[in-house]
């Protein structure tokens, strides 16, 4: 096995200091503050676990500080790019880009990388979906779902990719919006959709590179028009693939990444905003809402789907919200949240919900306020 | 009331560990339970206190002495007929590590089952031409029933056709299965003269939108289906799947349902080694001659072949678990989980032991004795074969020449000779007829006693 | 304790003997009468293409099966500690009694006069299996638990269509259920929702609530659960699903934990099945046969799949008059043998009944408490709570600190000399494992296991990568399942090994 690996030796800088990442002018201003590196300890911790557990491939990895340098005192085999010292200068996403490009020339069969949701979104830009990626956290940012808990369980996917244990499915690169940030408010986009190895049990390796969560994924979408799709009512679809699912099955291009709107088997909007989503429930005055759950921490509202923002919510009655997730989404998550900036409706929405997760199938989970998850939790959630 | 199989009922043992545990009580392990659900009592049950083993070695004679077993083989058939159970095959099922042994989860610990196993799929899947057999079913009738539902996901249709030349209860069978994913089954009628399945109105039942057709041979009247090739060819002409029953000891004589281009295969293991106890258990036959898109839908345990991690030795174990329930869901699916593995290895053992010639011969043997039995009711005109023309496999469909078949069932069981069923237990109109079973424990001697004592009863008043 | 199980390089019987071998097992009395058959049968019909059925002589039968015998492992060799399955000694008087000719050779069509006997041990079993669950009837059709669970989908499925409520499409079920419940309730057209466990390790109630409709059709449900883990507020619950005028159905996988103690009709359940491999004795064959049976109170009797055995005061007869029946789950009258070798059981020890729950709970958390202890090892929810006759470990923080996994474990058991636990079971505990000694194992076997499992958490912290080369005293090391499931090399068959090419059996190894 090939397995492709950089560095972004600047991740991660920023959090000891309280930058919220190191893009462009904030590492300038990071290393003012005293801020050390990250990303490199992290790079060693997932390549010693790797070959404490016997991993048999060959690495293709960035030269010098975004990889080499880290490998050189491993048993693994490697060998290094061609390119450009990245030591000499600081590193920008430029050098990221270049590597990737690399990288898949060198026709490796998975990227691991090591940094931050700046990293993920670099990685994305150019593999897109066409290799799996698989991040070692090392970030301020880090609400992507391409990560790994740790270094360790890191390397731990890479072994179980290496005997051909994992699935691999769709999962959001999430950013956030630099503009907003700078006026302190948090804003997280959906940048994209990469492909990333997911750990199940037994799984039977099919032909289709996002075999066994694909079939869930239609099972669920197929189950949604057949038993809950009304004509009359308009269905405004949310990010991603699940949703995505839908309109394909109805025969409609939809936008992976933005909210669209559905009327009785017609597209009737594309890639909306918040007013446009608002104009058209004013119009068509019974709305539905259907979303899946968004990255690791499990958001149904909040995070990647803004558009859905507190207005539009109080136009739609909690019982016109539908969220579909497949159950390897819910893996692992206890409860649900929710976050739209409005601690009243944040409230009500919260308790439990019947998440769509299979044909014919539902399960209860919790939902709650991101304002106030402590108040809410049980003595062992 | 402590017991020699409760080992830590003996009360110094309980106190030893209930002190481990820092409790004085047991029920101090039920305070999680409602006090209102605790029994006070003690379960009526059982035959009022413990038992030793003689004492319940009695009682169990005392009442299964109220059974008979007649002397000379049984003649009663539908479905199931007395086989010979060889010693060998006993044996091996009385071996403990296969009979108390769990399904092979680990299989690096169960090899030897696994293997059993192994060899079973692959003589079953040689015998009935196909490509691949599963670890068993719990019997033919829910075999076919899991066969019908199959090929429904497979196909995402909804109407099946199942002849009526089929057993009867394997048809309700398969309907109260089908009852939950709304199948819709109909049946196809039988050809009153031949006593197979009417092709015409086969033909005219089937369309695009049928699943499968599910055909039975030798059928529930012993009839061999003589148009086999032709139902399956129609089948296939409207992409429906074709399912066939057949009786794994007739295989040795008859071509196998896969090579006439069956695409799902069922049967029974009984005769096979496996004795008749009383309806259950058997095991149940399903193969398929995809491997493909059939393969991901055929439900039930199948166990296959590896090697080791280092490399260097062969090995096997369950495969292809993702199948089973806790994995992908459809509508129904299949809920399969124990079934019957240690009847199936019984049967692979009887396989081996006949082989190929052996089989062969077990083939002929009960032709031939069928072809007697047929001969025999001619020459005596005391009876006859309910349809004349046709061929006939270990069962025959008689018929009594408008005599009451119950009542002259019984007055044989009088006789030490044992029939049946009366074929009005199925078929109201069919009130003259019986079903007769001749299997390779019958000598010349028991079917002309046979005769005999049918003649004696029909001339009598 | 050393342990080496046996190790055969057994070939595969084909590989044996020739396909030529005259057999000497079927009489040639009536050669003559088959060929004129054969004469009459169409040509197409007949057997032209090769049948491959090795023959063997009948000493290579028994030492062939004998050998692969050795290389298996069953509750006569050691304890099999599987959670859910209560593998527990199978008394031998009941395998023998059981294989008596007047049972074994009985025809299902043979008429009621002549099988009294049977009717009789069907019809006491009936009796007192609803004695035992505080049900009204029984049925012992169903060939197995899962298609007893199935009958109790379409019995809820049935019941509901009769009274005109089509809109009871809805079945819950718990997260943590074992995965045959939610198969069943879909195979008999029902939707399944879930609910998840609380902290406390019990069905989360508010959960429960919030889906209650009037489209709850039931309610599956085991108790113990399958965290062992007793369901406390099963009386509230019951309350909850009556109102809504559904039924409440017991999966009896768990009965052992409260066997003689509680009984799932005093719950509220409204059916139940039983598992007569499991609770009462009758053996696993290695995957099967089993025996199942399902009960109901007495508002559900007509819906019993037929026959049941019925008593009119003088003979024993099969009924089949149940007016709205869901009809047959089986041909004929239900796993015999089984049903047989349960009788026994239950007739041997009567009211002695009551120690199997006592006991099995006993030993279940003696080796709890011991487990619990160990480094890397964690009880996860309802940490402070008894459970009945199973638990479950997690070896997440084994994982995390050592490398170590669940798996892993398990093998080094094997290396022990013990079956392993049920794995990765249930899903809402990572790195599982469910565990369940039967009343029927001893103190000294139960110590001997916490303290393999001891020995294999401590060698884990010091040496990991021994524990993962597990195991290497059992017939063959650790097998390779990704090329076992991979579709290019997946081999069900003896043919598609052949076609490998890879002939390297064991025979061919010398």
């Amino acid at each position: 096995m090939k397995l492709g690996f950089v560095v972004n030796p600047v991740a991660g800088m920023g959090g000891s200091v309280g930058l919220k990442g190191t893009d462009g002018e904030l590492y300038e201003e990071a290393l003012k503050r005293g801020a050390k590196p990250v990303a490199p300890s992290k790079a060693v911790r997932f390549l010693q676990a790797l070959s404490e557990r016997g991993f048999k491939g060959v690495i293709i990895a960035a030269n010098s500080i975004m990889g080499c340098d880290y490998l050189s005192l491993s048993k693994l085999r490697f060998s290094c790019l061609d390119l450009p010292d990245p030591s000499k200068h600081i590193t920008s996403r430029e050098d990221t880009l270049r590597v990737v490009k690399a990288l898949l020339e060198s026709s490796v069969d998975l990227i691991v990388f090591v940094g931050g949701d700046g990293t993920a979104r670099d990685v994305l830009s150019v593999a897109g979906t066409k290799i799996p990626i698989l991040g070692v956290p090392s970030g301020v940012k880090m609400y992507s779902g391409v990560f790994a808990a740790s270094p360790e369980a890191a390397a731990e996917v890479v072994l179980e990719f290496e005997g051909g244990n994992v699935a691999v499915d769709h999962a959001e690169v999430a950013d956030v919006d630099e503009t907003k940030l700078r006026e302190d408010l948090l804003s997280v986009r959906v940048y994209g959709y990469a492909v990333t190895p997911v750990l199940e049990g037994f799984v039977v390796p099919s032909k289709d590179l996002v075999g066994g969560s694909e079939e869930e994924k239609w099972g669920i979408a197929k189950y949604f028009i057949e038993d809950y799709m009304l004509p009359g009512v308009l269905y405004f679809l949310g990010p991603g693939t699940t949703t995505k699912a839908i309109a394909d099955l109805l025969g409609l291009k939809k936008t992976l990444l933005g909210v669209d709107a559905v009327y009785e088997g017609c597209l009737v909007g594309r890639d909306l905003s918040e007013s446009e989503i608002i104009s058209l429930i004013e119009k068509y005055k019974h709305a539905s809402l259907v979303v899946s759950v968004i990255g690791r921490q499990g958001y149904i509202f909040g995070r990647g789907n803004q558009q859905f923002s507190a207005r539009v919510l109080r136009l739609v009655k909690k019982n016109n919200i539908f969220v579909l997730a497949t159950p390897s989404k819910l893996a692992g998550i206890r409860y649900l949240l929710v976050d739209v900036g409005d601690p009243e409706l944040e409230l009500e929405l919260s308790g439990y919900w019947r998440i769509i997760t299979g044909y014919g199938e539902e399960t209860v989970k919790l939902v709650l306020p991101a304002c106030c998850v402590d108040k809410f939790l049980r003595a062992g959630d | 009331m402590p017991h020699n199989w409760i080992p830590n009922s003996s009360p110094d043992i309980k106190k030893e560990l209930m002190r481990e545990l820092g409790i004085s009580d047991v029920l101090e392990l039920f305070s999680d339970v409602p006090a209102k659900i605790i029994l006070n009592r003690n379960l009526s049950v059982g035959f009022g206190k413990p038992l030793t083993e003689y004492e319940v070695r009695r009682l169990f004679n005392d009442i299964i002495s109220k059974n008979r077993v007649s002397s000379i083989p049984s003649f009663i058939g539908g479905g199931v007929c007395q086989h010979y159970v060889p010693s060998v095959v006993k044996a091996v099922m009385s071996r403990p590590e296969f009979y108390t042994a769990y399904t092979p989860y680990q299989a690096e610990i169960a090899q030897g089952l696994l293997q059993a196993l192994f060899e079973y799929q692959s003589l079953m899947a040689n015998l009935y031409g196909v490509k691949i057999v599963n670890a068993s079913m719990y019997n033919g009738s829910t075999a076919s029933a899991e066969a019908v539902l199959m090929a429904a996901r497979v196909k995402k249709k909804r109407k099946v056709l199942v002849s009526s030349c089929v057993h009867p209860e394997i048809i309700e069978v398969i309907k109260s299965w089908g009852f939950g994913a709304s199948l819709d089954v109909i049946e196809v009628q039988a050809d009153l003269e031949s006593g197979m399945t009417d092709l015409s109105d086969l033909r005219s039942k089937l369309d695009e939108n049928t699943a499968a057709v599910f055909v039975q041979t030798p059928n529930f009247f012993g009839v061999v289906e003589s148009s086999l090739k032709e139902i399956i060819e129609e089948t296939h002409k409207f992409n429906a799947l074709s399912i066939v029953y057949s009786n794994p000891l007739s295989l040795g004589v008859f071509e196998s349902p896969g090579n006439l281009g069956a695409d799902i295969v069922v049967g029974d293991v009984q005769g096979l080694g496996v004795s008749l106890n009383y309806g259950g258990p058997s095991a149940g036959i399903l193969g398929i001659n995809d491997d493909k898109e059939l393969l991901r839908q055929l439900p039930g345990r199948l166990i296959g072949a590896t090697r080791t991690l280092s490399g260097d030795e062969l090995g096997f174990t369950m495969i292809l678990q993702t199948r089973e329930q806790h994995i992908r869901r459809e509508k129904a699916t299949s809920n399969i989980t124990t079934n019957s593995s240690l009847e199936a290895v019984g049967a692979a053992v009887y396989l081996t032991l006949l082989g190929s010639q052996g089989l062969k011969k077990l083939g002929e043997a009960i032709l031939g004795r069928t072809y007697y039995l047929v001969k025999r009711l001619l020459s005596t005109g005391v009876a006859e074969p309910l349809f004349p023309d046709s061929i006939y496999f270990r069962e025959v469909s008689v018929k009594f020449r408008g005599r009451n078949a119950e009542e002259i069932i019984k007055s044989l069981s009088d006789r030490g000779v044992s029939v049946g069923p009366a074929l009005s237990k199925f078929y109201e109109e069919l009130s003259d007829c019986s079903l007769v079973c001749v299997t390779e424990l019958h000598t010349r001697k028991d079917i002309d006693f046979l005769i005999g004592v049918l003649s004696e009863v029909l001339r009598g008043a | 304790m050393v342990f080496r199980q046996a190790k055969w390089e057994e070939p595969v019987v084909f590989e044996l003997s020739d396909f030529s071998k005259q057999s000497f097992l079927i009489d040639d009395e009536f050669v003559n009468e088959a060929s004129e058959a054969l004469k009459r049968i169409p040509n197409s019909l007949i057997r032209s293409s090769e049948l491959r059925i090795p023959n063997l002589s009948e000493v290579e039968v028994v030492r062939h099966y004998n050998r692969l015998s050795q290389m298996s492992y069953g509750v006569d060799v050691g304890p099999v500690p599987l959670g859910s399955c209560t593998m527990k000694y199978n008394p031998k008087i009941c395998e023998e009694l059981a294989s008596d000719p007047r049972v074994t050779e009985l025809h299902p069509y043979q008429a009621g006069e002549e099988v009294q006997g049977i009717l009789e041990i069907m019809y006491l079993m009936q009796k007192w299996l609803s004695e035992i669950t505080g049900m009204d009837e029984c049925s012992l059709q169903p060939p197995a638990g899962a298609a007893g669970e199935f009958v109790g989908a379409l019995i809820i499925k049935k019941y509901h269509h009769d009274r005109g409520h089509s809109n009871k499409n809805e079945m819950i079920v718990p997260e943590a259920a074992h995965g045959s419940n939610p198969a069943s309730s879909a195979m008999a057209g029902f939707k399944v929702v879930k609910v998840p466990t609380a902290p406390n390790g019990e069905t989360d109630i508010e959960a429960l609530k919030s889906v209650l409709s009037d489209n709850t059709a039931g309610l599956m449900l085991t108790n113990p659960n399958t965290l062992g883990v007793f369901e406390s507020s099963i009386i509230e619950i019951s309350d909850l699903i009556h109102e809504k005028n559904a039924l409440m159905y017991y999966d009896g996988a768990n009965l052992n934990g409260i066997l003689g103690v509680v009984r799932p009709g005093d719950m509220g359940f409204d059916i139940v099945h039983l598992n007569l491999h499991k609770t009462f004795a009758a053996p696993h064959g290695g995957g099967g046969p089993g025996g199942g049976a399902i009960c109901v109170k007495k508002e559900l009797r007509d819906y019993l799949p037929v026959p049941i055995v019925g008593f009119d005061g003088r003979s024993y007869k099969l009924r089949y008059d149940l007016s709205r029946t869901i009809g047959r789950i089986s041909w004929f009258y239900g796993n015999v043998v089984p049903i047989v070798k349960s009788f026994i059981y239950i007739a041997t020890l009567g009211p002695a009944l009551r120690e199997v729950a006592e006991v099995s709970v006993l030993n279940t958390n003696y080796l709890m408490s011991k487990l619990r202890r160990l480094r890397g090892v964690s009880l996860p929810y309802g940490e402070n709570r008894w459970r009945k006759h199973e638990f479950v470990v997690s070896f997440e923080n084994l994982l995390k600190e050592t490398g170590v996994n669940a798996e892993d474990v398990a093998k080094a058991l094997l290396d022990r000399g013990f079956h392993a636990p049920t794995i990765y079971f249930p899903l809402i505990v990572k790195e599982a494992h469910m565990i369940e000694v039967t009343e029927t194992e001893t103190k000294e076997n139960i110590d001997k296991i916490a303290k393999a499992y001891e020995e294999i958490v401590e060698t884990a912290y010091k040496d990991p990568q021994t524990i993962k080369l597990s195991p290497l005293n059992t017939s063959v090391k650790r097998l390779d399942v990704l090329i076992a499931n991979h579709p290019k090399t997946i081999t069900p068959t003896y043919e598609y090994l052949r076609r490998l090419g890879t002939q390297e059996t064991p025979s061919s190894q010398r």
